[in-house]
């Protein structure tokens, strides 16, 4: 079963994500920022990442940043707002290998997450 | 698979918790952005939550909670990007979005539909806050090369790279490598094609090396992107494969590529440098982030208040179970003389009693907030009230970590509300006034949580104009509480303590924010009800100081036994000044009452059997009497003995029994028996059935 790390601050944003994934056989793990998701990247060591990027502590950037040092082949999609490019761009560069745009869309993050994840 | 959700109620429930929670801190921040201007790191976390609250509205599908939130933020962006100054109007603005978004969440709640209209507040951040800047529409570039099918490949590279470009490609086609144009379009609905056109250049760049693209990388960067996209590279990949990998990128509609032929590439060689940055290299870093924070994330749960609630009332039960296990203990160790057995019990006893009162103070902190809670609603109110009082005020707040019981944060609420009111409309003075007697412009309010031993004190205080003793007098005379040669005997204290008289104020004008009467009653008797206690100082000219004292929990409180005829009846310790063994000498009667003067102060004497109307034990002067204080009124309570002292677990009488006068509660004693918990304030009521002695007996 492909594992699946959720990074985002916003619990029910986690909460509708974990829900859909789990629904379709992923295996979910959850992380409420940064900091926590390289800790749990490394520990699970997941098939893909869907990483929010304004959080507190550690965002969703220098997440990408601290877990492609620690595994060049780690698979990261940012899960970004409007207005945001910049910042996806600059995860783009840090490693990350794709993003989607919120809101949730379910059948965008499924077809995401399979295109990497299987 | 399944792409539609439905959202149940716990989804809501957290929606509406997080919801909340970013409402509350928005409010705060927006509050502060006022008086602090650009903080960076304050904007940063109001730009978070509106954010946060952005992205979750739009995935419950609340369009308008959506939209609202993201105008805000665009006005936010501004801020953020000093093309606006976080003026009195923007952030009456921003605040008043913020209470029309807490309406939408109430409709939520309650399962209404919110009928806000929308459009004349989305106009005004529009206008008030200067057009909007959305973060959408970018500006596509018209410089499209080439008709479409154009296969003059060679013909294009001349055209569209620049000298040291063609050098590259022809060193490049030299090793065998082979120029390549890859037109790329998007979906128009694509929501970030800049990001795409970015995503389109990295993969190439993977495949090979990107010469240069229309439009160019910075443009990308700028978000200068049309749906179009048209990439110069040098791969040694085929078509097919380069199709492949731009078509696996999210939002690509269609590929075309067309490849030079390794013959007729190159077609002039300039003289120049091979190598060179590739496209991207290092953006400029566009909006400021915030810094990785070092503090630490706690893992925490979410736990249903009912839960925690449970939990006590077990603890509570096991707290009397312990007790009973002891006394068991000691009726085997009289009866049988110690054993084995009995040593053995004595040591479990003992453990079990240790690990209860660790329980009982676990879950007692589980329950414990910080009081930040509340305050964080109070710098808002403050504001608003001096705004339309047209008064300067700095409201400071000190403490705010000290934390208590949920269940007394609460209650506490409302009268603290009510003190705020109060020092902002009857405190402090108008700026006028203010200047002619030689104070600060600014008033200042303070509101300060501490805690000291097992409570918490809680004050408010101004630096206005305090209360006027003699005016509060006049006004209790005229409203009938008390006769003109009784408002002359009573002392400065008694007299401030009229302020607490329902239906007594001494605003001479009547305000929307207070002054009506009704209040400082109410504010006392809430206080009272959570066993707390509340005190006034005022230096007129100075300013007023009102300090609330409030036991850390609810549940459980120290009090002490006393005994009637064969009962047990517990009085909290926060009221019990002091206990004193009753001869007959000391009872007086004044005004056909019983009294008792204790250090030359008059206290009524109150016979706790008659009250309950219980058997008493005929000799009247025998017995102990207990002081107790409330309302800023001694009293003292004639008891049969005094049992001990212990903390009791507070439970509800139950409905069936009601409300009695006199009585609290009830809580289980160890032996199994039930002790009633006497309440204080209810006794020394003027109406109550103990007559009249109220206020100037």
């Amino acid at each position: 079963m492909p594992k699946v790390l959720l990074v985002d601050d916003a619990d029910f944003m986690r909460m509708r994500s974990a829900k859909l994934l789990t629904e379709n056989g992923y295996e979910v793990a959850e992380a409420e920022n940064g900091q926590v998701a390289v800790s749990k990247y490394e520990a699970l060591k997941p098939d893909i990442v869907l990483m929010d990027i304004t959080m507190p502590v550690m965002d969703g950037i220098a997440a990408v940043k601290e877990i492609r040092q620690r595994d060049p082949g780690a698979k990261i999609v940012m899960c970004s707002a409007l207005g945001q490019q910049t910042m996806v761009l600059e995860a783009l560069k840090a490693g990350a290998k794709d993003f989607i745009v919120k809101p949730f869309q379910p059948d965008k993050i499924l077809a995401t997450v399979k295109k990497f994840a299987g | 698979m399944t792409a539609n959700l439905e959202i149940t109620p716990e989804d809501l429930k957290v929606f509406l918790e997080e919801a909340e929670e970013q409402l509350q801190l928005l409010e705060g921040d927006v509050v502060k952005l006022e008086k602090a201007g650009e903080d960076a790191e304050l904007l940063q976390e109001i730009f978070r939550a509106a954010h946060t609250l952005k992205g979750s509205s739009a995935t419950l599908g609340h369009q308008p909670m959506a939209r609202l939130t993201h105008s805000m933020e665009n006005v936010l962006d501004k801020v953020r990007k000093k093309k606006l100054s976080p003026s009195t109007d923007v952030v009456n603005l921003l605040l008043e979005c913020l209470d029309v978004l807490r309406g939408m969440k109430d409709d939520i709640a309650d399962g209404r539909e919110t009928k806000v209209d929308l459009e004349p507040l989305l106009a005004r951040l529009m206008t008030d806050a200067g057009p909007a800047t959305g973060p959408t529409a970018p500006a596509p570039t018209g410089a499209e090369a080439g008709g479409q099918g154009a296969v003059d490949v060679a013909r294009e590279f001349v055209t569209q790279l620049s000298d040291e470009e063609r050098a590259r490609l022809a060193a490049g086609m030299a090793e065998g490598a082979q120029g390549a144009i890859c037109r790329v379009t998007f979906d128009p609905e694509c929501l970030m094609t800049s990001v795409r056109a970015y995503q389109v250049l990295l993969a190439l760049g993977e495949a090979g090396q990107v010469l240069n693209s229309v439009p160019s990388s910075e443009d990308i960067e700028a978000e200068k992107v049309g749906h179009e996209l048209t990439a110069y590279l040098l791969t040694m990949e085929d078509r097919a494969q380069l199709e492949t990998t731009v078509k696996g990128i999210g939002d690509v509609t269609r590929v075309e590529v067309s490849v030079a032929q390794a013959a007729q590439g190159g077609p002039r060689t300039a003289e120049g440098r091979v190598g060179g940055a590739q496209a991207g290299g290092t953006a400029p870093q566009g909006e400021a982030r915030e810094g990785a924070q070092t503090k630490k994330s706690a893992t925490t749960v979410r736990v249903d208040v009912n839960l925690l609630d449970n939990l006590m009332n077990l603890v509570g039960e096991l707290v009397i179970d312990r007790t009973h296990l002891a006394q068991i203990l000691n009726r085997a160790d009289q009866a049988q003389g110690t054993s084995e057995v009995t040593d053995d019990l004595g040591r479990t006893s003992a453990h079990i009693g240790r690990v209860t009162t660790q329980l009982q103070e676990e879950i007692m902190k589980a329950r414990m907030l910080p009081i930040e809670n509340l305050f964080k609603k109070f710098p808002r109110m403050i504001r608003d009230l001096a705004l339309k009082a047209g008064k300067e005020i700095d409201f400071v707040v000190e403490g705010q970590e000290t934390e208590l019981d949920r269940s007394v944060i609460e209650e506490i609420g409302d009268p603290i509300m009510h003190l705020l009111r109060n020092s902002v409309d009857h405190g402090i003075e108008s700026t006028a006034d203010r200047k002619a007697g030689g104070k600060p412009k600014i008033g200042t309010i303070r509101l300060k949580a501490e805690h000291s031993e097992s409570h918490i004190i809680i004050t408010v205080s101004d630096d206005g104009k305090g209360i006027d003793v003699e005016k509060v007098k006049a006004s209790a005379v005229r409203k009938g509480f008390l006769t003109e040669a009784q408002a002359r005997r009573l002392s400065d204290k008694q007299a401030m303590d009229l302020i607490f008289l329902s239906g007594l104020s001494t605003a001479q004008t009547v305000t929307e924010v207070s002054g009506r009467g009704v209040g400082m009653d109410v504010v006392r008797k809430n206080i009272e009800r959570l066993n707390g206690s509340i005190e006034l100082h005022t230096v007129p000219g100075h300013g007023t100081e009102t300090r609330i004292k409030l036991p850390l929990t609810l549940a459980i409180v120290r009090a002490l036994l006393v005994s009637l005829d064969q009962s047990v009846f517990a009085i909290p310790l926060t009221s019990v000044s002091e206990t004193l063994r009753l001869t007959p000498q000391m009872v007086k009667t004044i005004k056909r009452k019983e009294a008792i003067i204790v250090r030359d102060s008059v206290l009524p004497l109150v016979r706790l059997a008659r009250v309950f109307g219980m058997p008493e034990t005929g000799n009247e002067t025998v017995g102990y009497v207990v002081v107790v204080n409330s309302n800023a009124q001694r009293l003292g309570l004639v008891v049969d003995g005094l049992v001990g002292e212990q903390e009791v677990v507070i439970k509800s009488l139950g409905g069936f029994i009601g409300n009695i006068q006199g009585l609290s509660g009830a809580t289980i004693l160890g032996e199994g028996d039930v002790a009633l918990i006497i309440d204080v304030g209810s006794l020394v009521k003027p109406d109550a059935n103990l007559g009249r002695m109220g206020l100037v007996s």
